[in-house]
């Protein structure tokens, strides 16, 4: 990624996609508050981080056609919104999300003639989430199957490896902490001499901080090359917005793989027949995720657009996810 | 030697009208049965819980 615009961006709420109508995010932000608690024996101020908010406002033209700015937001809806502003139209663009309440439609009649909007969603439970894209910004499946895969790369620094041992399963050494823990998913490279061969990914069972198994059955030991892990550790926040759908009741699910083979599911969005559409929900997964990421859709179903953004959990995050 | 079979499980709460694995075009749903299709890796799937070896005897 690098320094961008502010050009082709995208806008959805509730499903609704208002990239059309809407000319301006205001604010888009994750205040959070700050206790002061300083004790007699420091010579600066301590603080605590309290709760944090989301907040998106946003700016937007009068438009009454059908599924445009006046449909979807003049209801002032007291149920929870899911917004979506995506940077672009390509998967991994960064998309700030939030499930909020909107609490105003507010409007400017200027001397101009003009008519501008305003609008504040402010957030219902969560802060403000910074995802990425799983789609390319809005897209179509014309039946259930499967995206392109998104493939999260490595999550942390290779380490290098000392030597595989004579057994089943077969004992790893690490030259150094490998800072795993059992379940982990790990991608060996350059590991030379073994039989068989180990290069690609494994699943760890931890021993020490140095040592861990993979269930291969080695007959003859290796050394050398390195290990990474490819899995993360704090499970995934994801938000979907439903734009339309032809015909069924399609169901939107995340998948992961270590490989970009073997896919289980991660999480499944709740159906969503035809004529319940617009909408858009926010769920969540725990524990690890796989390096690869995609979305499977299912059930019997024409044309369901769709714009869906995810966030890896962290081990900082207010809410633990692993 | 006839192959390991087993039964796929949900260890992520997956609604049940969902599948939990995936390979090729090939789905599986909580309960099926599981016979590793040829060059399959399964050991994750083992180690997560998504999938329990059946014993000889209890299929």
């Amino acid at each position: 990624m690098a320094k961008r615009s502010g050009l082709a961006q995208q806008f959805y709420i509730g499903g609704y996609d208002l990239s059309g109508d809407v000319s301006a995010i205001n604010n888009a932000s994750s205040p959070r508050g700050v206790a002061e608690v300083t004790a007699l024996n420091k010579s600066a101020i301590e603080r605590v981080l309290l709760l944090s908010d989301g907040q998106l406002e946003f700016a937007t033209w009068f438009d009454n056609a059908a599924l445009a700015a006046h449909a979807a937001l003049s209801g002032l809806l007291t149920t929870d919104r899911g917004v979506m502003w995506a940077f672009g139209g390509s998967v991994g663009d960064v998309a700030g999300c939030l499930e909020a309440k909107q609490i105003n439609y507010d409007w400017t009649r200027g001397a101009d003639k003009s008519l501008a909007g305003v609008v504040a969603c402010l957030g219902q439970g969560s802060e403000l989430t910074w995802c990425v894209m799983l789609t390319s910004g809005q897209d179509t499946f014309a039946s259930a199957g499967s995206g392109s895969s998104k493939d999260d790369g490595t999550q942390a620094d290779a380490v290098t490896i000392t030597s595989s041992s004579v057994a089943n399963p077969t004992l790893i050494t690490a030259a150094a902490v490998h800072g795993l823990t059992t379940g982990d998913s790990i991608l060996i490279a350059g590991h030379t001499g073994s039989t068989p061969a180990l290069d690609g990914t494994h699943t760890v069972t931890v021993l020490t901080t140095t040592t861990f198994t993979i269930p291969v059955n080695v007959t003859v030991g290796g050394s050398g090359g390195t290990m990474t892990l490819i899995s993360t550790r704090n499970g995934v926040i994801a938000y979907l917005q439903v734009v339309d759908i032809a015909s069924g009741t399609p169901t939107v699910t995340i998948e992961d793989s270590p490989n970009d083979s073997t896919w289980t599911t991660l999480l499944s969005f709740t159906a969503v027949a035809d004529g319940s559409e617009p909408t858009a929900e926010r769920k969540t997964a725990t524990g690890v995720i796989d390096r690869y990421l995609w979305i499977a859709t299912t059930g019997t179903f024409t044309d369901l657009d769709l714009a869906l953004a995810y966030r890896r959990g962290e081990s900082t995050d207010d809410v633990d996810l692993s | 030697m006839p192959k390991k079979t087993y039964i796929v499980r949900n260890p992520r709460g997956i609604p049940k009208d969902v599948h939990i694995l995936r390979i090729g075009d090939a789905v599986w749903y909580e309960g099926d049965k599981f016979i590793p299709p040829m060059g399959a890796k399964i050991e994750q799937l083992l180690e997560r819980g998504f999938l329990e070896e059946v014993k000889r005897g209890e299929a």
